[in-house]
């Protein structure tokens, strides 16, 4: 069935636009990777589609200040090839460039990655592990959220119907931070993740002063593993260490699922008991490895 | 039923054409303009046969709807040669017999060329990665990159 | 013996985006066709309830099959249209035709159709047990081949050593690009189909049957096809009937696509088999006795179940000299998506099986498993399993150029030195092979070639064979230019249309090179007698004393004495002449005896030998093919990059079949339908690939030449297996060898070898 189409070239005209159309159906197309999918299989009939992608201001990777600043509708391939998201937010373009194959990540937005907060974003618990903020915008305001906190389960997020994510806010990494990155797929590209380890580690003289460790895809929402964050916290890190730290990781995970969705845990194609030991093996690397990038 | 005008570059000409505001590109180059040489194999962006370099990027054309490719530059496997003369891509395809059942070629030609057109000395891992996105069957991909190595050569 | 390579001329136009695959082409006022599925496994239809479907504004007709007036089947086959039963979730039900794709998308929510549910089976073993759902007649056993050689009892007795073991095969996609798709137009006479396939020429049966028509009323004309692997057989022939019903009833042209997920619900898929092999041998490694007990899924319907399992019957132990045999494949019904060919049909299975028995035995025998496969290895005039006398083998010239190109004992050495790569571990396999050329015991093989000289001696060669992206086509132009001594420039293929060219059978069992390669062979020689005899009158010699090279015939002893071939061809045509050439080749007798006594399934068998380097993460179970090395005996490489090229995409396809492909059947429906969920490798999944061609001239093929499509991908599976065993310590015995059984592996091994 078809639709109508708008596609503003300003954020004023879009907000306008939001908020005649309050009572329509209307959906958002930013790269349309999903929406097209969505699309095709008659999951989505909207009477309104408004195409994001001519908004010059939700564009473009930025410093100002201490924070990296990144447009909404930066595509998965601009934020692998950023300069400046490669040196401050290095987990974030290796997880973008984990991300389906070469043409999805030409197509597929950061700003989309999040609102359709699918269980298997792969950039959205990257952005977590970088403590991003999210700018999100209405017709009259705006607000200001952790990107953890947009996440209200899976495909839920807390965006009202009239509000935008325009932009992304990260602190730029200090000296002595670490990232690292692991995708588990069942191939190299193009592979729907089963898993991924978002570590960032600070260290100041040896000593763990902020750890942040994400998993994606093993929640409905991915969350930050703060046992095991609070547990690295002012350690000298040895595989003991990190063994534990992972060890705890996994528990946290465990203990989260059966607090939301117990009969998760149990249920065959999500796959815990294959991915819980094996999550366990990735974090542990993962935080020796970020360990060990940021202690140079 | 809604229609919308689109004004595209495609194959370095100028057009505008009115389509449904439902249709993918895929289907605008297939149907609306007989470009038939982009191919569909599943329609979800996961094979690649219907790759197109859109303002010098490869997307799968199955996963763009047409809207947002208005005033975009795109070049299919049509546009590929030049003044009759098949792009060294093209040739190299041939000539390292990279092409059995044809069907991955035009959206393989594609990638390859996207890569060339901002990367025109890439490594070997960097020719896989750039066709990554492009399901083939017949090949096991050996000779399709064998021939993109040879066309950087040229 | 190596040619030089020649351009196949089927790429230009593929390269280019000209080349017309079915979906290219334009017809005006064309109808589209819907498939409506079942969605029950097994079912009597109760009634078909078109009237909503039929107010759907675009909606022409819906059809079931009481609309058909001819024939849907034959017993134990899949219908055009399920009558009054269902077998499996994907059974066409009904067709809905309307003026758009989407009004037919939106026709075909709309039938309602009633079931009463049955019953339904999904398992091999269950689907034998008394009581059990019967899906056709009185019995779910589609068919049972056995194998008989010597006496088991005495074999296992002198045996030292005796491992039992069970494993199972997966059921997986051929992942042809291009899915299943037909136009059918209506003719006053019948019907023309353009419907991309492997046998154009059987695909037109189904299509008379249904329609009440002559084999003369129904033209097959092929479209560029886009991949087969095996698929597009039965299928192709069922699509285009409904096709052909859809355009005889509206009158108009209609067109039937298949969507990714349709090709992979409703398509034929590659058999899944259940075996149990028991394998005796000596400490010294002769292996004295063998016994062999499978059971094979055939899915809903017959399809290519009775020649799959005989073929895998025949080949179940592997390329081996073993004195006593037993071996028992039967063939099972169940309600599931049928299974048909797909590359190999029969062979990658056992494969996969038996050479992972084998290397087994090889470790507990404390034996290099290279050694191990050349003393128990076919020689000439060994006797196979069959008690057939094997003559042409080329299994050790396979072994000694792989164990060369690959490195194997070096890599063995550096291996042992450095095993463990942080949490990567590598390992090292290998894996033999024979099989069976072309269709075998049972099948009428046969193929008819025509050739035509024009009079500028340009040639056309028409062929029933198809050329679905495997080079068929450049095959028989290459066989052409070496019988007539000329260059391919001269030739042009003519597309496959039943209207003109003869039937040369179907592309299947990787018999195109040997079946319409001597047709075409055949042919040609026809004409080069023709010219000869016209030439050698002319130079006053006998025409045996002649020779064809180089566009030229000229006295062999005296070579500055020639004509050109083009004058040669002149002068034909000006003495009155025709210069064609009509080749037909049958194979050979082969046949097998049902009680499994001694036989000659196949006329002709090639032999290979592959081998690997794997790495295994110990975290995540993932493996990853650092290298593969393939070495085929072809006989003679008509082609030699094609065939290096044909070896690589086997490779390919194997690495999937090892590592990730699977189909994913919850109670009976395919649970993964797309690319997505079915994972096939793309180009950063494995390293390199080494073709190795090894030539050993057949005495049946076209100038020795033995196909390899299928060869080329039957036992990747085990080499990478056997590679995953010697990196973990474990074996995996239920493929595909996937992140999670190789991560239960490393775990039932913690503390092990790795």
């Amino acid at each position: 069935m078809s639709f109508k189409i708008y596609k503003p070239q300003i954020l004023r005209d879009l907000f306008t636009f939001m908020k005649l159309y309050m009572d329509s159906d209307v959906k958002l197309l930013a790269g349309g990777t999903d929406f097209m999918l969505m699309l095709e299989n008659n999951k989505i009939q909207p009477d309104l589609v408004i195409d994001l992608t001519a908004v010059q201001e939700m564009k473009g990777i930025t410093v100002i200040g201490d924070e990296l600043c990144i447009g909404a509708l930066t595509t998965m391939t601009e934020l692998a090839e950023s300069a400046l998201v490669r040196t401050y937010a290095p987990l974030l373009a290796e997880a973008a460039v984990s991300m389906g194959n070469l043409q999805v990540r030409n197509l597929a937005t950061v700003g989309g990655n999040l609102a359709n907060a699918s269980r298997s974003a792969d950039v959205v618990p990257a952005l977590i592990a970088l403590d991003a903020v999210a700018i999100i915008n209405k017709d009259d305001g705006s607000r200001q959220e952790l990107v953890e906190e947009v996440l209200r389960g899976s495909r839920k997020t807390s965006l009202a119907k009239d509000e935008v994510i325009t932009f992304f806010k990260l602190k730029l990494a200090k000296v002595g931070t670490g990232m690292a990155y692991e995708k588990l797929g069942r191939r190299k590209s193009g592979a729907i993740s089963l898993m991924t380890s978002n570590i960032v580690i600070e260290q100041t003289e040896g000593k763990i002063t902020k750890a942040r460790l994400v998993f994606g895809v093993m929640t409905p929402s991915a969350r930050r593993a703060r046992p095991a964050e609070d547990f690295l916290l002012g350690k000298t890190l040895t595989e003991k260490i990190a063994t534990k730290a992972a060890e705890i990781a996994r528990s946290y995970i465990v203990e989260y699922i059966q607090m939301v969705r117990p009969a998760d845990l149990d249920r065959k194609e999500l796959g815990y008991a294959y991915k819980l030991p094996v999550l366990e093996g990735v974090a542990k690397r993962c935080i020796i490895s970020a360990y060990e990038k940021g202690g140079v | 039923m809604s229609e919308i005008i689109l004004d595209m570059n495609i194959n370095g000409e100028n057009i505008s054409i009115q389509v449904p505001s439902n249709m993918r590109l895929i289907d605008i180059l297939r149907v609306k303009l007989r470009l038939t040489g982009v191919k569909e194999g599943c329609g979800e962006g996961e094979c690649g046969a219907c790759t197109i370099i859109m303002n010098g990027k490869a997307v799968n054309s199955c996963l763009v709807l047409g809207i947002q490719a208005d005033n975009a530059t795109i070049i299919t496997v049509e546009g590929l040669a030049k003044n009759g003369e098949m792009d060294i891509l093209q040739q190299k395809f041939i000539e390292y017999g990279a092409i059995q059942c044809g069907f991955c070629t035009p959206g393989m030609l594609m990638s390859a060329k996207a890569l060339l057109m901002h990367n025109p000395k890439p490594s070997k891992e960097e020719i896989r990665e750039a066709i990554a996105g492009n399901l083939c069957r017949c090949t096991g991909y050996t000779p399709i990159t064998k021939a993109i190595e040879a066309a950087v050569k040229v | 013996m190596i040619e030089k390579t020649i351009i196949r001329a089927d790429v230009f136009a593929k390269a280019t985006g000209a080349a017309m695959y079915a979906d290219d082409l334009l017809f005006d006022a064309m109808l589209y066709v819907k498939t409506v599925m079942s969605s029950k496994s097994h079912a009597e239809i109760e009634s078909i309830d078109c009237s909503e479907a039929l107010a759907v504004p675009g909606v022409v007709a819906v059809l079931t099959a009481k609309d058909v007036q001819g024939k849907l089947c034959n017993p134990t086959e899949r219908p055009i249209l399920a009558l009054d039963t269902v077998r499996y979730i994907g059974d066409g039900v009904a067709l809905v035709i309307a003026e758009s794709l989407a009004a037919a998308k939106r026709g075909m929510k709309k039938v309602k159709v009633n079931y009463l549910e049955l019953p339904a089976v999904y398992d091999t073993e269950e689907a034998l047990t008394d009581g059990a759902p019967i899906i056709h007649g009185t019995s779910n056993e589609a068919c049972h081949w056995k194998v008989r050689k010597g006496n088991l009892a005495e074999g296992f007795a002198a045996a030292d050593i005796v491992l039992e073991q069970d494993f199972t095969t997966q059921r997986v996609y051929h992942g042809h690009m291009e899915t299943e798709i037909c136009i059918a137009e209506p003719t006053p006479q019948g019907v023309n189909i353009y419907c991309p396939g492997k046998a154009p020429f059987y695909a037109r049966q189904p299509v008379a049957d249904a329609l009440n028509i002559g084999l003369n009323q129904v033209r097959a004309i092929q479209p560029v096809v886009g991949g087969s692997f095996g698929a597009k057989g039965t299928d192709a022939g069922i699509i285009a009937a409904r096709a052909a019903i859809a355009a005889k009833h509206t009158g108009r042209i209609c067109k039937i696509i298949y969507s990714r997920e349709e090709s992979m619900v409703e398509c034929t898929k590659r058999h899944p088999f259940k075996l149990r092999y028991k394998i005796g041998a000596k400490k010294d490694g002769t292996i004295t006795a063998m016994e062999i007990y499978g059971l094979v899924d055939a899915g809903a319907y017959t399809s290519e179940t009775k020649r799959t399992t005989a073929r895998s019957c025949v080949e179940a132990t592997g390329p081996y000299v073993i004195p006593n045999v037993m071996t028992d494949i039967i063939g099972v019904y169940t309600n599931t998506v049928s299974n048909d060919a797909m590359r190999g049909y029969g062979s990658p299975q056992v494969d996969a099986c038996s050479e992972q028995i084998m290397d087994e035995l090889a470790i507990k025998l404390g034996m290099d498993p290279v050694l191990l496969r050349r003393l128990n290895g076919l020689k000439e005039g060994s006797l196979s399993a069959t008690s057939q006398v094997m003559t042409g083998v080329s299994l050790d010239e396979c072994i000694d150029k792989l164990v060369e190109k690959f490195d194997w004992y070096e890599r063995k050495e550096r291996i042992a030195k450095s095993k463990k790569h942080g949490d990567k571990v590598r390992g090292l396999g290998m894996a033999c092979m024979y099989r069976g050329e072309a269709m075998g015991a049972g099948a009428i093989d046969t193929a008819g070639v025509n050739i035509h000289v024009e009079k500028d001696a340009s040639v056309k060669i028409y062929a029933g064979l198809n050329e679905v992206g495997q080079g068929g086509h450049t095959m028989l132009a290459s066989v052409a230019c070496l019988v007539l001594g000329i260059s391919d420039k001269r030739i042009s293929v003519a597309r496959v249309d039943s209207a003109y060219v003869p039937d040369s059978g179907p592309t299947v069992a990787s018999r195109g090179t040997v079946l319409a390669g001597n047709a075409c062979q055949r042919a040609a020689e026809q004409i080069k007698e023709k010219l000869a005899i016209l030439v050698a009158g002319n130079f006053k010699v006998k025409p045996e004393d002649l020779s064809f090279a180089n566009e030229k015939i000229f006295i062999t002893d005296n070579p500055e004495v020639s004509m050109s071939f083009e004058k040669a061809v002149q002068a034909c045509y000006n003495a009155g002449k025709n210069v064609y050439g009509f080749g037909w080749w049958c194979a050979p007798d082969s046949w097998m005896d049902p009680d499994g006594g001694s036989c000659e399934p196949y006329f002709s068998y090639v032999y290979g030998a592959c081998a690997t380097e794997v790495e295994v993460d110990l975290v995540t179970g993932k493996t990853e093919v650092l290298a593969f090395a393939a070495a085929h005996d072809v006989g003679h490489a008509l082609n030699v990059m094609e065939v290096e090229n044909q070896i690589c995409g086997g490779v390919s396809m194997g690495i999937g079949y090892a590592l990730t492909e699977e189909i994913l059947m919850i109670n009976g429906r395919v649970d993964n339908p797309n690319f997505r969920w079915y994972v096939t490798p793309t180009a950063v999944d494995y390293g390199e690939i080494i073709p190795i061609i090894v030539e050993k001239p057949s005495k049946f093929g076209p100038l020795g030449a033995k196909g390899l499509g299928e060869p080329a991908t039957s036992i990747v599976a085990p080499a990478i297996l056997n590679a995953i065993r010697d990196a973990i310590g474990t074996r995996i015995y239920q493929m595909p060898a996937s992140l999670e059984k190789v991560a239960t592996a490393i775990s039932a091994n913690k503390g092990g070898k790795a």
